[in-house]
């Protein structure tokens, strides 16, 4: 038997996997027959009754896929349906059967791999990944020609690792997740078949591996480590002893994670800080709910303007701020009205070409140019709120002027709502502090609003003078600069001095090493994408207030971005 | 013989999804339907050929459209691409 052998790939979903490797094989030789011209007409037949089977079988997969995995998912199979009616595959192999006098194996073979090399022969990764979709048609289409059922992932022999050239999505629709402890393959992305199902499921998954197919005999002890990308082929006893600590540890740590969704928010001397999710579709409703966020802090709602021709009705829009409230019963939603500029031209919109869109007619400007398009926004609000807890808040705002402009076009909505006997509630007004000017204008500000929410990532930007989307100076764009880290602390003082809730919706409320300085400043509410949840729970559940306050403390008096990070990390590493 | 250009916004380019509504509504009219990208032309109604273009997303591509229903055809592709490839 060979001995050890590591090989690195990708990781393409964390964790770590120790188990019997099991070989998953599909290519099945394929030889070339010669045929009498008079059964050549009936050969033909024989290729198209396979492709009938086989589109009745994708068809199946779809619905499956739907049900199961998403549209996401589904749509892979609706483009495998797409792909076995084109002429491209099917007619020319017709046509290669009837010029080579050849069996319809051989054909589909030869012309699925022409078709399938120059997908991958394009730059693009995901070009290449749609090679494997060809590949997986074809020999689904096989597989009916030599009446042989596919080595599907449904069948495993037990709890194995397995490693194989490339899965495709047909083998991953019916995958045992009891059986299947780890992905290895040969070739393959992070946004191939293989990857996504490992994410979707859970398990550790290394792709982009070459040579582990020749490397690896069935029945071998490999390890997976999902997050470096190596894979160990025969490991010494020692060393997979080793493994096995490490592999309790990560599922250790992904099971207290998975425990603190249900725990409080509060620090250990009991101060609780809400815990919300910033979401941009209704399909983050769910994620949000199962991370455990206690409310939405920033609902995004750009994505219902973008992509179309004319605007969104008030109908259509109130759908959806009914559905998120109903969704989050009770606890708040807070919604920012539309906020896009001239980096995200919407065509109906006709925005004006600007040289620096940052800066230019965007967010509460933009709205306030259109009070058409905002006061249906506003009227759809206002009649969601009759239904749950939603707040709204105005993004981009500068100082009281915008804010007031903004809170008399919803008196107007709500004026026009009461005159057509419309249903509709009163929310908490407030705004997103993302402008230098509005954070050192707060005492003025919070006299107007019910509430303000830090948007950390555009106030970075704008305190700094640092394009966050300009790749040569983006690494400038520290949340954690003590500048930065002033403004929110001023923000949240003058919050708690005249009881207004304040709560923060950028990046850093995600950021589980600024959560004890955050909780030190007084914010009322911490908002992030819904995989955060847990980690900044943990960070909040082993600080106390008054930790939390020294260490706010220092961080406002360090002289850059990188001294309250080495200041943060010492504190996290003394826990 | 009609054309129009216009741009790919997908957030992904035109690969299997959009690629597949493409070919989808193109399939429902009669005319010849194909589209220009990079100096090749690919069969509208082929799947394969679409992917095999490789168009990237924010790439200004040309759809032509020939014989019965073409103006149509042209139309309803023009407002498919305003949507970003999204079924209506």
């Amino acid at each position: 038997m060979a001995g050890r052998v590591e090989l690195k790939g990708l990781g393409a979903s964390g964790g770590i996997a120790i188990g019997p490797a099991h070989l998953f094989r599909r290519s099945e030789e394929v030889v070339r027959c010669r045929l009498p011209p008079e059964s050549l007409p009936s050969e033909v037949e024989r290729l198209q009754r396979a492709a009938q089977v086989a589109r009745q079988q994708i068809a199946e997969l779809k619905e499956k896929a739907a049900r199961e995995h998403g549209a996401e998912e589904a749509a892979i199979f609706e483009a495998q349906g797409l792909m076995l009616q084109d002429p491209e595959l099917l007619g020319k192999a017709e046509r290669l059967i009837m010029e080579a006098k050849c069996n319809a194996e051989w054909a589909l073979q030869r012309v699925g791999e022409e078709v399938a090399s120059s997908l991958e022969s394009l730059p693009d990764e995901y070009f290449g990944a749609r090679a494997a979709d060809v590949r997986d048609v074809v020999s689904r289409v096989l597989s009916i020609l030599q009446g042989r059922s596919g080595g599907k992932l449904g069948d495993l022999p037990g709890p194995v690792v397995v490693v194989g050239e490339e899965l495709m999505p047909s083998d991953t629709a019916q995958a045992d997740r009891d059986k299947l402890l780890g992905l290895v393959m040969e070739t393959g992305s992070c946004t191939s078949h293989a990857a996504i199902l490992a994410r979707t499921m859970g398990i550790p998954a290394v792709v982009g591996v070459k040579g582990v197919v020749d490397a690896v005999s069935p029945g071998d002890a490999v390890v997976v480590d999902g997050d470096t990308g190596v894979v160990v082929i025969r490991p010494s006893a020692d060393e997979l002893g080793d493994w096995q600590v490490k592999k309790e540890q990560w599922d250790r740590r992904r099971e207290q994670l998975r425990l603190l969704i249900s725990a409080a928010a509060v620090t250990r001397d009991g101060h609780r800080v809400e815990l919300a999710a910033n979401i941009g579709s209704l399909e983050d409703l769910s994620s949000a709910l199962e991370w455990g966020a206690e409310g939405i802090g920033l609902f995004r709602t750009e994505f219902l303007f973008m992509d179309r021709e004319v605007p969104p009705s008030e109908e259509e829009q109130f759908e959806v701020y009914r559905r998120a409230v109903e969704a989050f019963s009770g606890r708040p939603v807070i919604i920012r009205t539309l906020d896009v500029g001239g980096d995200k031209p919407i065509p109906w919109l006709g925005q004006l070409v600007e040289a620096n869109p940052f800066l230019g007619l965007r967010g509460i400007r933009l709205c306030l140019a259109r009070e058409d398009v905002f006061l249906t926004q506003l009227r759809a609000l206002l009649r969601a709120r009759a239904h749950g807890n939603l707040w709204v808040m105005f993004p981009m705002v500068a100082d009281v002027g915008e804010l007031r402009a903004a809170k008399r076009l919803v008196d107007k909505a709500k004026e026009d709502l009461a005159c057509a006997g419309v249903p509709h509630g009163d929310p908490p007004v407030g705004i997103m502090v993302e402008i230098p000017s509005a954070a050192l204008l707060i005492d003025h500000i919070l006299q107007e609003v019910d509430f303000v929410s830090v948007g950390t990532n555009d106030l970075t930007q704008y305190t700094l003078a640092v394009d966050r989307t300009n790749a040569t100076v983006s690494c400038l764009a520290d949340a954690l600069h003590p500048a930065v880290l002033r403004l929110i602390a001023e923000v949240a003082r003058a919050g708690r001095r005249c009881g207004k809730w304040v709560g923060i919706c950028g990046d850093l409320a995600g950021d589980a090493l600024a959560t004890p300085i955050l909780t030190g400043f007084g914010v009322d509410e911490l908002s992030m994408a819904p995989r955060l949840l847990p980690e900044v729970k943990e960070a909040l559940r082993a600080t106390s207030m008054r930790e939390a306050q020294e260490l706010s403390r220092r961080a406002l008096a360090c002289r850059s971005a990188a001294e309250v990070r080495q200041l943060l990390t010492q504190n996290r590493q003394s826990k | 013989m009609v054309e129009a250009r216009v741009v790919v916004r997908t957030g992904v380019g035109l690969h299997a999804r959009p690629a597949a509504a493409l070919v989808q509504e193109a399939g429902r009219h009669p005319c010849r339907v194909s589209i220009q990208y990079g100096g090749k032309t690919a069969d509208a109604k082929s799947v394969l050929q679409v992917m095999a273009l490789g168009v990237k997303d924010g790439e200004e591509i040309t759809i032509r459209a020939e014989g019965e229903g073409e103006s149509e055809a042209l139309q309803a592709l023009v407002r498919l691409f305003a949507r970003g490839l999204k079924p209506s």
